[in-house]
């Protein structure tokens, strides 16, 4: 591979420009019209690239109409309802708020489809309960928050998987049914893990809610809890597509904000709007950078290239899988994830095919690793954003959540080595892979 | 916020920010409703619309293209500041400006090529409501030149020694709404 080609010239200033402080897809922008410019083709395939590419991404839709779902959540008091409820049921046990806390994420996981968003929203209003009265460390409360938000883009509906359904063909449905089953896994070992520090350190009991009282609770947090049913049930029933299916999951969170909780007035719902359309921007953003970049990717037969230099190296499919869950980790660690979804994971997607992995299992097991990144130190996104919430020192939060970032590597080893695991679940409703 | 007093340009441009923020949220919520008429009908009434889906794709295209234009701040952006977070004030003032040169020129360089592309697209009408796509497409134009603006300007304050984010941070993540519950 020549070092001074264009395509590296290119990689380069894409490398040189983020680093020194242009946002991402601004850089893969500019850097793709430098590379047009320096091997003499037509500056306008630029515009041609981004618009086109825009304009034929209509799952891509499914991104600000979840993102609107979320919004309208976190303004209801939909969320109140759902955490009365968690504490009803797991709130008794040692460590109770802990358990509340992860069992909060994986309910809203099944809302929206982004881990700032539930790590931002029911997140905040948690770790507010935990440290009350000095209960818990503000440095834990955030280590089980941002742990368990990695669980939200797992479970579906997931903005990470959208994303990966158009770079890979996969269908977004089977995606969406195969992230259940890793996300409950996920669930598990981080519970475990509380429980055993609960007992380990003496965390406080809280007072168990009575018995007599849990049916009541329930009933009031069913029409949130029903959220994911109505979700999955459309788009598995085939009456809705997974971007329709975005926009109900909006009209259902505002109907129910509205009309049962009356927890939504029109300067909530203009909020929930214009924050969406934020969100929407800083990713489109990303995306449209990246469409140009792909170009410039295309063109240099990068995909085909790199997967003749790892075949060439006779690896196993699993020891490429292993491979990905390194250069992931690390990468995850760095970059914010949707960078890495969109400019890196296409470039390994034709190995993983050449070696006859399973593009649904992939596409697991790449979210899952990405997720983790996100709380991977020194740089995972969600350390910062815990920090920021609980003014705690980085460090602090760090040390918390080491033991969460253990266990939760154990459970990407089993879903990477074990693909009927994710792979059940999809196969049940028809998928043939 | 706004007082009297405050001077005329800078009221002009919040008055112009906040008419930007109102036409985003007003294309979300064409998007919504749009995406909702298109189910309804297809599902309800058995009738599906064809606009719904050219509406809900133009809204994506001029919402992330306006959003990124007019509405998001600099803080907004998705940026890698792990080295621009640790360098002395004074390099990072030299990155800001070598950053904002490079972009403004490549902006400007490749924006002939662009304008040639879009207005090329005349030829062309969206499928069932027939925009003509040179207007379909105009936004980049638009989104190019404020790109270039707002880079223009965050390099000449760099000079002057302001940096965008000298102001701590107002708004890291959505805070939930107070007044709502």
């Amino acid at each position: 591979m020549n070092l001074f080609s264009p395509f590296a010239m290119t990689v380069y200033l894409i490398i040189a420009l983020s680093l020194m402080g242009l946002p991402i897809g601004l850089s893969m922008l500019a850097s793709s019209i430098m590379y047009l410019f320096i091997t003499g083709q037509d500056m306008g395939i630029a515009a041609e690239q981004l618009l086109q590419g825009l304009n034929n991404s209509y799952t891509l839709l499914a991104i600000p109409l979840f993102i609107l779902a979320a919004e309208i959540m976190n303004t209801g008091s939909l969320t109140d309802k759902l955490l009365g409820f968690c504490n009803a049921i797991v709130g008794r046990f040692r460590g109770g708020l802990g358990h509340v806390n992860i069992l909060s994420s994986l309910i809203f996981s099944g809302m929206s489809g982004s881990a700032i968003a539930d790590a931002a929203g029911v997140g905040r209003m948690v770790i507010n309960m935990m440290t009350r009265g000095g209960r818990y460390t503000p440095a834990y409360a955030a280590a089980v928050t941002s742990a368990s938000a990695v669980i939200g883009p797992i479970i579906p509906p997931s903005i990470p998987l959208v994303l990966y359904g158009l770079i890979s063909d996969a269908s977004i449905g089977f995606l969406f049914m195969a992230g259940i089953v890793p996300g409950l896994l996920l669930a598990a070992v981080l519970m475990t893990m509380n429980a055993y520090l609960a007992r380990v350190r003496n965390f406080p009991v809280e007072t168990p809610v009575p018995l007599r009282e849990i049916p009541g609770i329930t009933f009031r947090a069913l029409p949130a809890l029903m959220m994911p049913v109505v979700l999955l049930g459309g788009i598995y029933s085939g009456v809705m597509t997974p971007t329709e299916a975005a926009a109900v999951a909006a009209l259902y969170a505002l109907v129910i904000s509205a009309v049962l909780y009356r927890s939504v007035t029109l300067k909530g719902a203009y909020g929930a709007l214009l924050s969406s359309g934020r969100s929407m921007a800083t990713i489109g953003l990303l995306i449209s950078g990246a469409l140009v970049f792909n170009y410039v990717v295309t063109r240099e037969n990068i995909p085909a290239n790199v997967s003749q230099l790892l075949v060439a190296m006779d690896l196993t499919p699993l020891g490429f899988l292993l491979m990905v869950n390194l250069i992931l980790l690390v990468l995850g660690a760095l970059l914010e994830g949707g960078t890495i979804l969109l400019v890196i994971v296409p470039i390994l997607i034709p190995t993983a095919k050449l070696l006859g992995i399973d593009m649904v299992h992939f596409g697991i097991v790449v979210t899952v690793n990405l997720m983790i990144g996100l709380i991977t130190p020194p740089y995972g996104l969600l350390l910062f954003i815990m920090g920021n919430i609980t003014g705690e020192s980085i460090k602090r939060i760090v040390r918390e959540t080491l033991p969460f970032l253990a266990v939760m590597l154990g459970a990407l080893l089993f879903i990477t080595y074990v693909p009927d695991a994710v792979l059940w679940l999809p196969r049940l409703l028809g998928y043939q892979g | 916020m706004s007082s009297s007093s405050s001077p005329p340009v800078p009221r002009l441009l919040r008055w112009l920010r906040l008419g930007a923020n109102h036409v985003l949220v007003l294309m979300m919520a064409t998007m919504f409703v749009s995406f909702i008429l298109q189910i309804g009908f297809r599902y309800i009434s058995n009738k599906p619309l064809a606009w719904t889906d050219e509406v809900c794709v133009l809204m994506w295209l001029w919402g992330i293209l306006w959003g990124a234009s007019f509405v998001m701040s600099n803080r907004d952006d998705i940026r890698f500041d792990v080295l621009t977070g640790h360098v002395p004030r004074p390099v990072k003032r030299v990155l800001t400006v070598i950053v904002s040169a490079a972009i403004v020129a490549i902006l400007l360089v490749s924006l002939p090529a662009s304008w040639s592309y879009i207005t090329f697209m005349k030829v062309e009408d969206s499928a069932s409501l027939g925009i003509r796509m040179d207007f379909f497409f105009s936004i980049y134009i638009a989104f190019v030149v404020a790109m270039v603006v707002r880079h223009a300007w965050l390099g000449i304050e760099a000079m002057r020694g302001r940096l965008f984010d000298d102001v701590p941070a107002m708004e890291p993540v959505p805070e939930p709404a107070k007044d709502t519950a």
